[in-house]
């Protein structure tokens, strides 16, 4: 694995959460707040305050980039329909590559905790 | 309900001043409609209850994330400062350095004598650089930090360290003469100026070795190197040896004020050198505790 990945894991619960949320396609802040929501089943709920500031940080890290233009002009914005005046964000290589990393860490962990059938007998 | 919305949009737009104002022109339009839908959706959910439980989870998380933001924009624009600052830092730290020298000149050139007033003069513009010396390595740091190899990164830390003894000397000197009777502080001083500025000098040397390497410099990267070397075997072997062929003491004076004005003028170079470099702070910045 190469040192760019490297000193970026451990990743923080939230920055896994949102690249992870932008894994299959490029959303806006408010689509990534609500898809890790929802995909952690509403035991982590990123607010806007922080959302922004961790947005910020993964750009300046290279996980993550802005777009330059709407990923599909006919997108919905959730339930309000669509804002030009919206930012869209995805993953850049590094992102992708350090959401795989990430992935396979939790991974090995996850059969170490089935070995020792740590969750009851899973 | 609109009217519930808008007071609500309004008061978030007014808290998001709590943020730097960087941060705020670059995120604050979309943390307003992430709020907006935020907003929408709560009150779907539970109306004005549920618009009021939105906010006090909002609300401690913005005076928290701004609390954040506004501690990594100050050491942000700290290092921005310490970066911008740099090359006319150097300049002055070699003016001082060529200040000195000009007054041990005088000396030697006859102009006066060696007396209780003009022997310690050349001290004050030399002690004193080191004060504008240790920022300017600092920023000379943060400058060089992403093409650097580990022997110049190194040598900076060493110049960076001498410097600092070199700073805290008057600190040092103060509670020494405070608490120990003045026969037994003896040349403490100059025991300290012995690790000191020979740690400055041979720090510049290995970053000059590393400058010249990886042109770490936009121009002239023969500098550091020169700095360094001028000041090593002129102050360590040659005065040395001056003392062992029992040159006068003015002459010896005069072979100290030559390596003053190298390396002073060698650093007003590397001040103009530096002058209009600027690099993103981002590129030195460490990114992984903050993701």
């Amino acid at each position: 694995m190469s040192d760019d990945i490297q000193r970026l894991l451990p990743l923080t619960p939230t920055v896994f959460h949102m690249l992870l949320a932008l894994a299959d396609g490029e959303k806006h802040g408010y689509a990534i707040m609500k898809t890790v929501e929802e995909e952690t089943q509403g035991q982590m709920q990123i607010r806007i305050g922080s959302l922004y500031g961790s947005i910020q940080r993964m750009i300046e890290a290279g996980l993550i980039r802005e777009l330059d233009e709407r990923p599909d002009p006919n997108l919905e914005d959730g339930a309000h329909g669509a804002d030009s005046r919206r930012r869209y964000y995805g993953l850049t290589d590094l992102g992708r590559r350090v959401l795989t990393a990430e992935s396979e860490r939790i991974a090995r962990a996850m059969s170490v905790i089935r070995a020792k059938r740590i969750l009851g007998g899973v | 309900m609109q009217g519930k919305f808008l007071f609500s949009e309004w008061l978030f737009g007014a808290l998001l001043t709590l943020y730097p104002a960087r941060f705020r022109s670059a995120y604050g339009q979309q943390m307003r409609l992430a709020f907006r839908d935020a907003c929408r959706a709560a009150y779907r959910r539970g109306g004005t209850g549920g618009l009021l439980a939105l906010w006090l989870p909002t609300l401690l998380d913005l005076f928290k994330s701004a609390l954040e933001e506004r501690a990594q924009g100050e050491i942000t624009m700290s290092k921005e400062r310490l970066m911008a600052w740099t090359a006319p830092l150097m300049v002055i730290v070699g003016l001082l350095w060529l200040l000195a020298a000009f007054t041990e000149f005088m000396l030697v050139a006859g102009i006066t004598s060696l007396n209780t007033f003009w022997d310690p003069i050349w001290r004050i513009p030399f002690d004193l650089s080191f004060f504008l010396m240790l920022p300017a390595l600092l920023g000379l740091r943060l400058h060089t930090h992403a093409g650097a190899s580990f022997t110049g990164r190194f040598g900076l830390l060493l110049s960076v360290a001498g410097c600092a003894g070199m700073v805290s000397l008057p600190l040092i000197m103060g509670v020494v003469n405070a608490t120990v009777p003045p026969d037994q502080v003896g040349t403490l001083p100059d025991y300290i100026m012995a690790v000191c500025l020979p740690s400055i000098m041979v720090g510049q040397v290995l970053f000059g070795v590393d400058a010249l390497r990886f042109s770490l410099l936009p121009r002239w990267n023969f500098l550091p190197l020169l700095s360094g070397l001028a000041i090593l075997p002129l102050l360590v072997v040659i005065t040395r040896i001056l003392m062992i062929m029992r040159w006068s003491e003015l002459q010896i004076i005069g072979f100290t004020s030559l390596e003053l004005a190298i390396f002073g003028a060698c650093w007003v170079l590397m001040g103009f050198a530096m002058t209009g470099q600027q690099r993103k702070p981002s590129a030195i910045a460490p990114v992984a505790p903050a993701v």
